[in-house]
C-alpha cells in the first residue's frame, strides 16, 4: 500500500523563490523513504507539506490516502513529525514531554502514561525519566522528541534531519530507533537527512532531491549503478596538474574533481590500472566500491555544471 | 477530536507550559511583580496612601499584561527555536485548543501579583461581591485581550529577536501610559480618546469603579464593559485571522 504519494509537487515563495520544482514520488508502507540533498534543496520544505504544515503552490500530495490540501484532519491523527533542530523544553522531563504530547493528541492521561513508561523503556531513556531536559545531552535530547513522536504509534513518521548535530554514537543509536520502528511496527518512516551513510544505512529507497527537483531515485543499488561504475579511484594529489590528471584518466572513466585530487569512476580492472600507473609514479591512491556520496557527487554536481553552462 | 478531548489537551498544555515550569523556577514569580510594585511605591511615596489605592487596582492590570504579554516571546519560542509547534501542528490539536492552553499558561507567570494586588486592594476597598465579580470580569478582558495580541505578535516573528524590543515597549503603552494607574480624569477632555485605544483602559476603568476609586454611573460601567468586550473580540479575530497554524 502507498503511504504517501507526491504527483508534480511545486512550491513556490513569493514570486521567483522555487524551493520544489515539480516532485513526483510515492513511499510504500512498512519502509523507510530517504531524502537525500544538499542544504536548501526543498527537503524539509517537501516533507512540512507532507506534515501539513505548509500548504503547496501546486501539484497533489496524498499521505495516508487523504489530500493534505483538503483533508489534513484526517492525516494529522496519523502521522507524527519530528522537527528539524527541534529541541525538548528545559524545565520538563522527557516522561512529560511524552505524556503531554499524548493527551494533547487526545489520547486518554492513563493510557499516555503507560504509553510514556513503555516508550521510555525501549528508548533506553528509563534513567533519564525525571530529569529536566536541560540536563541531556544533545543525543539525549534529541532522542526525547523521537520517543514523543513514536510513542504515538502513527502510521507514518516525519523525520527532518533527526541526527543533524549528534556524534557518531548518538546518530547510531537514532538510527536503531528507527529501523526498529519499522520493522518491528510495520511502520513507515520518511527521512531527510544530507548524511550519505545515513541514508545508506537507513533507507529501503530514497530519492536524490536538489534545487527542487529529484536527480535520482530508487534502492540504494539502484540508484548507485547510474554511475555505471562499480569501483572508484581516489587520486590523492594530482600527478602533474590537475588537467593533465583529468585527461589521463578519462579512458579509465569518468573523471570528478574532489578538492586538490580527483576520483576517477570505473570499472574494477580500470581501478587496479590506474592504481598501477599511480605506485609507479608515487602518488598516493586509494580504492573503493562506489557509494551514493559519489552518485551525490556526481548528479548534483552535473547538474550544477549544466546550469552555469546554459 | 471531542470537546472533551480538546478541553484535556487545554488542561495538559497548561500543565506542561504553565505549571512545571513555575514550579521549578518560582523567582520568574517575583519577576512579574516588581516593576508594579515599583510603581505603587513610588506613588505611595510622592502621592501619599490616598493615590497609593489607585496603584493597587492597576498593578492588578500591569502584572496580568506583563505575564500574558511574555505569550508574544513564548508562542515564538515555541515555534521558531524548539519548533514544538510543528508537532502540535501535525497532530490533531486544533490551533485553538494550542492558544488557549499557552495564554492560560502565561497566566501563571503573574500568580503572586494577582493574588498580592488583590489582597492589598481588599484590604484597602470594601469590596461587594458584585464589585468583586466586576474585578474579574475587567481581569478575564485583560488576559484575553493582550494574549490575543502577544500571540498576533508572535506571529510575524521571523526570528525571537525580532520580539525582544516589543514586550517591553508594549508593556508600558498598555499598563504605564493609559489610565491604570491613575484616574482617567487626569487626561485632559480634549485628548482623552486616545486613552481608548489602549484596551486596557477599559478594564483598569471597571476595576476603579468597582472599587470605589471612581464615581461612576452603571451606564458608565457598561459602556467600559461593551468597550472592553469589543475591544477583545476584535483583537482575537485579528489574531486567528493573521495567525498562521499551517503557512502558505
Amino acid at each position: 500500500m502507498k503511504v504517501l504519494e507526491a504527483r508534480d509537487l511545486y512550491k513556490i515563495y513569493g514570486t521567483s523563490i522555487r524551493a520544489l520544482d515539480g516532485i513526483s514520488l510515492s513511499v510504500e508502507g512498512g519502509t523507510v523513504f530517504g531524502l537525500l540533498g544538499p542544504n536548501g534543496a526543498g527537503k524539509t520544505t517537501f516533507v512540512r507539506i507532507v506534515a501539513t504544515q505548509l500548504l503547496p503552490s501546486s501539484g497533489r500530495v496524498s499521505v495516508l490516502g487523504y489530500d493534505v490540501v483538503s483533508q489534513p484532519t484526517l492525516i494529522r491523527r496519523r502521522i507524527a513529525v519530528v522537527p528539524q533542530e527541534g529541541r525538548p523544553l528545559s524545565l520538563q522531563t522527557p516522561y512529560e514531554h511524552i505524556v503531554t504530547y499524548l493527551v494533547v493528541r487526545g489520547i486518554d492521561f492513563s493510557e499516555a502514561k503507560k504509553r510514556a513508561e513503555s516508550t521510555l523503556s525501549e528508548l533506553n531513556l528509563q534513567a533519564y525519566r525525571n530529569t529536566i531536559c536541560a540536563n541531556l545531552s544533545g543525543g539525549l535530547r534529541q532522542r526525547v522528541l523521537i520517543a514523543m513522536a513514536m510513542s504515538t504509534d502513527s502510521d507514518l513518521l516525519v523525520l527532518d534531519e533527526p541526527t543533524i548535530g549528534l556524534d557518531p554514537v548518538a546518530r547510531v543509536d537514532v538510527w536503531n530507533l528507527i529501523r526498529d520502528y519499522v520493522i518491528d511496527g510495520g511502520k513507515t518512516i520518511l527521512l531527510t537527512t544530507h548524511y550519505m551513510e545515513e541514508a545508506e544505512s537507513l533507507s529501503d529507497r530514497l530519492a536524490i532531491v536538489n534545487r527542487g527537483r529529484i536527480v535520482a531515485e530508487g534502492t540504494v543499488t539502484e540508484i548507485r549503478s547510474r554511475l555505471g561504475a562499480t569501483h572508484v579511484v581516489v587520486v590523492k594529489r594530482s600527478m602533474t596538474t590537475q588537467q593533465d590528471a583529468e585527461v589521463e584518466f578519462a579512458r579509465y572513466g569518468r573523471v570528478l574533481r574532489a578538492g586538490a585530487g580527483i576520483r576517477v569512476l570505473t570499472s574494477q580492472s580500470g581501478a587496479s590500472e590506474i592504481a598501477s600507473l599511480c605506485l609507479k609514479k608515487n602518488v598516493e591512491v586509494s580504492i573503493r566500491q562506489v557509494n551514493l556520496e559519489d552518485v551525490f557527487i556526481s548528479e548534483v554536481g552535473e547538474q550544477i555544471d549544466a546550469e552555469q553552462a546554459a | 477530536m471531542t470537546l472533551s478531548k480538546q478541553l484535556k489537551a487545554i488542561a495538559a498544555i497548561i500543565w506542561f507550559d504553565g505549571v512545571i515550569p513555575k514550579m521549578r523556577s518560582p523567582f520568574d514569580f517575583v519577576n512579574f511583580v516588581v516593576s508594579p510594585l515599583t510603581v505603587l511605591f513610588f506613588i505611595y511615596l510622592f502621592a501619599g496612601p490616598g493615590k497609593a489605592v489607585f496603584a493597587m487596582a492597576g498593578g492588578l492590570v500591569a502584572v496580568i499584561v506583563g505575564s500574558c504579554i511574555i505569550l508574544e516571546t513564548e508562542a515564538a519560542f515555541i515555534r521558531l527555536v524548539v519548533k514544538l509547534q510543528d508537532m502540535f501542528v501535525a497532530s490533531p490539536l486544533s490551533p485553538i485548543s494550542y492558544v488557549i492552553g499557552l495564554s492560560i499558561s502565561q497566566l501563571f507567570n503573574g500568580l503572586l501579583g494577582i493574588a498580592l494586588f488583590s489582597t492589598l486592594l481588599a484590604l484597602n476597598r470594601p469590596i461587594q461581591p458584585l464589585g468583586a465579580l466586576e474585578i474579574f470580569v475587567a481581569a478575564i478582558l485583560t488576559w484575553a485581550s493582550v494574549s490575543a495580541l502577544g500571540f498576533m505578535m508572535s506571529t510575524f516573528a521571523r526570528d525571537l529577536r525580532d520580539l525582544w524590543v516589543y514586550s517591553p515597549l508594549l508593556t508600558v503603552l498598555l499598563s504605564f501610559l493609559p489610565p491604570v494607574f491613575y484616574p482617567i480624569t487626569l487626561i485632559p477632555q480634549k485628548v482623552r480618546f486616545v486613552a481608548y485605544l489602549a484596551p486596557t483602559t477599559y478594564p483598569a476603568q471597571i476595576i476603579q469603579q468597582a472599587a470605589g476609586l471612581v464615581d461612576g454611573s452603571t451606564t458608565h460601567l457598561l459602556i467600559n464593559l461593551m468597550g472592553g468586550i469589543v475591544y477583545t473580540i476584535f483583537l482575537v479575530l485579528l489574531a486567528a485571522k493573521l495567525s498562521r497554524w499551517r503557512q502558505n
